[in-house]
Order: C-alpha cells, then structure tokens, then sequence
C-alpha cells in the first residue's frame, strides 16, 4: 500500500475578507500526474504556494510525506512558480551552482545536459534571455532535482507552442516516477492527455478529483469540453 | 545549510562592495601621497596651487568615504528589500528556515558595515598622517583612551545599535510586504509611522512614569535617595551598571525587533 | 510509430487500439523489443502510467510478454494476429458498407466501386 505523498485536510486560506480557498480535501499518491484546473481566480496559486511553504493556511493543513511545509518538505519538493524567480543579475552557470549547492536530490550532469539542448551560453546573464527561453530553463532546473512532489504553475504560461511542446515533453521525459507532479494550468487541450488524475477548483473550492479517462468515458468528452461546459458563462 | 547562505550572501555583497573598496583605498592613498609631495609641490608650483589641489583631494577623498558607507547601508537594504519580492520566491523555496536568511543577511550587513568603517578609518589615517611617527603616535591614542573596558563597551554598544537600525529597517520592510503592491512605498511610511509611534510612545511612558513617581509615598521616596547618596559613593560601579543595562536594553529591542520581524516573514510571508 | 490521441476519448483505449494495430501492420514485429514504457509514453504525449495499463491489457491478450531479463517483447502468434486482422477488417468493412448506404449506393455499386480502387492501386 503506497503512502499518500501529498495531502490537503481541510485546508482554508483568505487574503482579508476574500476566501482563496474553502476547505480543499484531497490525497495524491506518488507516481501521480495531477492536473490542477480552474479558471483565474479559483485558487490554483494560491494552493500550490501553500503546498511550496511560500504561504501559511488559516485553518486546516497540507501534508508532503506526512510533513506540514517547511524546510524538510522543500528538500522534497520542487517548485516552479508562475512568475520569473530567478535573479536576472545571475548567470546561468551561478544558478546551476545554487541549485546544486543547496538541494541534495539535484542532479547536475542532467540540468548542464538539457541547458545544452537548449543552447545555453552557461556565461549567459538570465536577464539577457528571452521570456520563452528563460521559462523553459526554470523548468528545466524544476525537473533536475529527483523530487518527491513537483509543483508546476502555469508551466506553459505565455509561451509559444512549440516551446510549450518542448515543455511537456521534458516533463514526460524526466519527471521522477516515484513522484507525484502535480500542474496547474488553464491550458487545459495542451496538457490533458497526460494526466492522470484531475483536482478542478471552481472558488476556491475542490469541485471534482477523478482519473482523468473515467471523466472522459463518463462525460464522453475530452477534458478540455468537460471544462468549458462546467465553467460556461 | 547556514554556512551556504551565508557564503551567497557573502559573495553578492563583496562582488560590489569590494571594488568600491578597493576604488576609495586608491583615492585615499593618491591623496595621501599629494599630501606628502607637499613640499615638493609647494616649491615649484607655488604654495596656493598644492594648497587647492591638497585640499581637492582630501575633500574627494571625504565624499568617497561617505559614498562608500552609503553604498554598503543602501545595499544590505537592498538585498533584504529583494529577498521580499519576486526573489523570495526562489530563496524561500530552499530548504533552510527563514530565521537563518534573515540571520544571513543580517550577519553579512553589520559585517560589511563593520568593514566598510574600518577601510573609512584606515583612508582617514592614511590620507592625514604625515608620516609614520605621527602615525604610531595617533594609534597609541586611540588605545590609551579611557580605560580598554570603556572601548570595548562603546564597541560593543556602537555593534547592537547597528544590527537594531538593521532590524528596524527589516521590520519595516516585513510590514511594507503586506501591501505587495505598493511594496516599496509601504515600506516608507512604515518607517515614518513606526519611528514616530515608538517615538511618541517612550516620551508616554516616560511621562507617565514621571507623574507616577510624583505620587509615591514619601517614605519610598527617602528610601530611594538614601539608595542613591550609597550609589554615589560607588562611582564606578554605578557607571558599570548603567552601562550594563544600556547594553540590555539594546539587547532586548534587537531581540523584540528580530521576533517580530521573523513572526512576520514565517506565519505572514506576503510575496507579491 | 505514428500516434494519434485524441482527447473526447480514454487515452487508455486508444493505447491498446493503436498498440494492437501497430502489431498486426507489422510496424512493431513479432518479437521484436517493446521500448520502454517512459519512451512510449514520451513518443505518444501521454504519461507512462497510463502506457503501461495499456501495454499491461496487451499482455494480458497475450499479445505481448514480459520476460524476467529480457524486457517486453510482442509476443503475438502468427494465428492470433489473422484473427484480430480479420476481426478489424471485418469491422471496417462493415463501416464502409453502413457509410455506403448512407450516400444511396447498393451492394453492386460498392464492390465494383472497391474493385476499381484496388486495381487502380496494382496499376
């Protein structure tokens, strides 16, 4: 019996008077796809930055190996944000460094060896770099480490489709099987046929967690239909 | 994983401190050696001319100084200003604890501060002395001072009221981050508002304290002069204690500063 | 292999469907070596866990094996294979015939159709 790797127990979070989330319950195991749907607004983020420790709930809790967030859990999780984190005043080859030098689970010879693939220049400053390019090194950097749960925002948020290809692909490829990854995207038609599983928050609230082929045999519709129709205007 | 902070940190500070470093030493030293050229100078150029240009140099040499000290405030600043933003996100996903990135930072500042002083003085000393007799005899001054004890607690004193004016700065900057929008103006008035509040609150509770004092019985009141005629007596004990406990006081607003500015980076973290 | 998923229905299905087909065309032989499950699952854009139900439904019709030491192998027999190429093209063929009646054409019409379109394809 595998032990569940990820888990929300009545987890809640507001920002003043606004509800981000309402009491989301939910288990993943490892060597799990997760897709993490929603439209803007339904507290994806919001989640995936109290999964990463970057937030603390109001009530409830989250659990990575049984752990609540914090400095044992970021060892075993790796996260990439939706927006650039990475100091643009640093070289490709300092933030290599970095992330070797600080998380155990890298592995170096696979990042230098994607970089290649994305002809880097290791002396190259992150901010000379376009958006696209530099999305695709934070992901590549992401899949490096041999984590126990990967959390994905918006990984293919504002790049172009064949970069978005390149994306998916190198996570397919590299992703630890061990692992639970879990993304968040809206991008629903790009991603769907990857997954394994589906959590949709609708208001900040866990409106489905299911396999993903069940939805599809029981709606008939691919994922990405099933979406639209729950979140017609 | 402290050691590793400590090591980035380290090296991002130094990467632009010590140029400047390095640039005020050499101002210094061009300037001190115009100073001993004076002579030379003045014998054929005339004496107005070394005069100016001696008077030049020193006053550049003073404004390096100051840049150099501001440079080193505004970057440490800087630095934890950043760690508050789009950077968190990459630092604080690592596994360390955000007690050891505020200790990081805050080590590297007062060290580099601490640092940028020593090179301030040492320019001072080189661009003035006007020769190594003069020069031995100033460094004996400076040790002969008072007795060693009365240094070291001016060291000491000068060391916590400097990680508190970091810590202050910190805590502003925590509470600016709970508006990730106007992050950086928030963090302002922060300033403004808090300096002025505490402000306002001591001149209170030293108020209050002095009307409470002005109602206590008599007998406690002759209690406390006779206590204080017997002080007097022991004059330097007295200035021991009060030393002391101007060094706990520190103390404890550093370490109030620092739990209310971890408090806030670790259960409030607000990344925009 | 060319695959082609589509999203309206379970990945899984068509899986098996393109797996078996590419077995009978002989696009992936008689025992020849399955590739990894992580490479098929790269190759088709679907996530390996997916690909291996699929390969594990495949073995379980016998059309592939999983040797101790020597990995997935297509392990179909030459009889099997006739029968499932039979069964598909029975399949087809009735499609074609329904497709056939829907535009109005008979039973004549069609096979004179189909016998011209194979001697074109000789020619």
């Amino acid at each position: 019996m595998m032990q569940v790797i990820y888990q929300a127990k009545g987890l809640c979070k507001r920002y003043g008077h606004k509800t981000a989330l309402d009491n989301v319950n939910f288990e993943i195991l490892p060597g799990r796809l997760v897709g993490l749907l929603g439209p803007n607004g339904s507290g994806k983020t919001t989640l995936l930055k109290l999964s990463a420790g970057l937030l603390s709930p109001n009530a409830g809790q989250i659990l990575i190996g049984g752990q609540v967030p914090g400095v044992a859990t970021k060892a075993i999780t790796s996260y990439l944000p939706d927006r650039m984190a990475l100091p643009v005043e640093m070289r490709v080859d300092d933030v290599v460094a970095l992330f070797a030098d600080f998380y155990a689970d890298f592995d170096m010879p696979k990042a230098s060896r994607m970089l290649a693939d994305l002809k880097l220049d290791p002396r190259q400053r992150i901010g000379t770099m376009s958006k696209g390019t530099q999305e695709k090194m934070e992901l590549c950097l992401a899949m490096s480490r041999a984590a126990k749960l990967y959390l994905l925002d918006e990984p293919l948020g504002g790049v172009d489709p064949a970069a978005r290809e390149y994306i998916l692909n190198t996570i397919l490829r590299n992703y630890n099987e061990d692992a639970a990854v879990v993304i968040s995207t809206h991008l629903v038609e790009d991603v769907e046929r990857m997954l394994d599983e589906v959590l949709i928050l609708k208001e900040g609230q866990l409106l489905t967690h299911r396999p993903v082929d069940e939805l599809r045999e029981e709606s008939g519709m691919s994922l990405d239909e099933y979406f639209r129709t729950t979140f017609r205007v | 994983m402290m050691n590793k902070l400590l090591k980035y940190e380290c090296l991002a500070v130094g990467r632009i401190l010590v140029p400047i470093w390095a640039g005020t030493a050499v101002f210094a030293l061009l300037a001190a050696m115009i100073g001993r050229l004076d002579s030379v100078l003045s014998g054929t150029v005339g004496t107005p001319v070394s005069a100016v240009l001696e008077s030049f140099f020193q006053i550049l040499t003073a404004l390096f100084l100051f840049a150099t000290i501001a440079a080193c405030v505004v970057l440490n600043i800087q630095r934890f200003y950043k760690l508050l933003g789009d950077q968190g996100y990459l630092m604080f996903s690592l596994p360390a604890a955000p007690w050891q990135h505020m200790a990081a930072k805050l080590l590297c500042a007062c060290g580099s501060t601490i640092a940028s002083i020593l090179i301030c003085i040492g320019c001072t000393w080189m661009a003035n002395a006007d020769g190594e007799a003069e020069a031995a005899q100033t460094v004996s001054q400076q040790f002969s001072l008072q007795s060693s004890i009365g240094t070291v607690f001016l060291v000491v004193q000068m060391v916590l009221a400097m990680i508190s004016a970091y810590l202050y700065l910190y805590l502003c900057m925590a509470i600016g981050s709970r508006w990730p929008q106007q992050r950086m103006l928030a963090s302002i008035v922060t300033y403004f508002v808090l300096g002025f509040a505490l402000q306002m609150a001591f001149v209170l509770l030293f108020a209050l304290a002095a009307i409470a004092m002005t109602h206590l019985p008599q007998s406690v009141l002759d209690g406390w002069t006779r206590f204080f005629l017997e002080m007097s007596l022991h004059g330097e004990m007295v200035a021991g204690i009060m030393a002391g406990s101007v060094l706990l006081l520190f103390a404890l607003a550093d370490g109030i500063l620092w739990a209310v500015t971890h408090r806030l980076i670790s259960k409030n973290l607000n990344l925009p | 292999m060319e695959w082609n998923i589509e999203s309206g229905r379970p990945v899984y299905l068509q899986l098996v469907e393109q797996l078996e087909l590419a077995i009978v065309t002989g696009a992936m032989p008689a025992g020849s070596k399955v590739p990894p499950v992580r490479e098929l699952a790269a190759q088709a854009g679907v996530n390996p866990n997916t690909m291996q139900r699929a390969l594990q439904e495949l073995e379980s019709r016998g059309l592939m094996q999983t040797h101790r030491t020597a990995g997935r192998t297509v392990s179909a027999g030459t009889e099997q294979l006739d029968e499932i190429r039979r069964q598909r093209a029975k399949a087809l063929a009735e499609e074609f015939w329904k497709q056939m009646q829907a535009l109005g054409i008979n039973a004549e019409e069609t096979a004179a159709l189909l016998c011209a379109a194979a001697e074109k394809e000789t020619i």
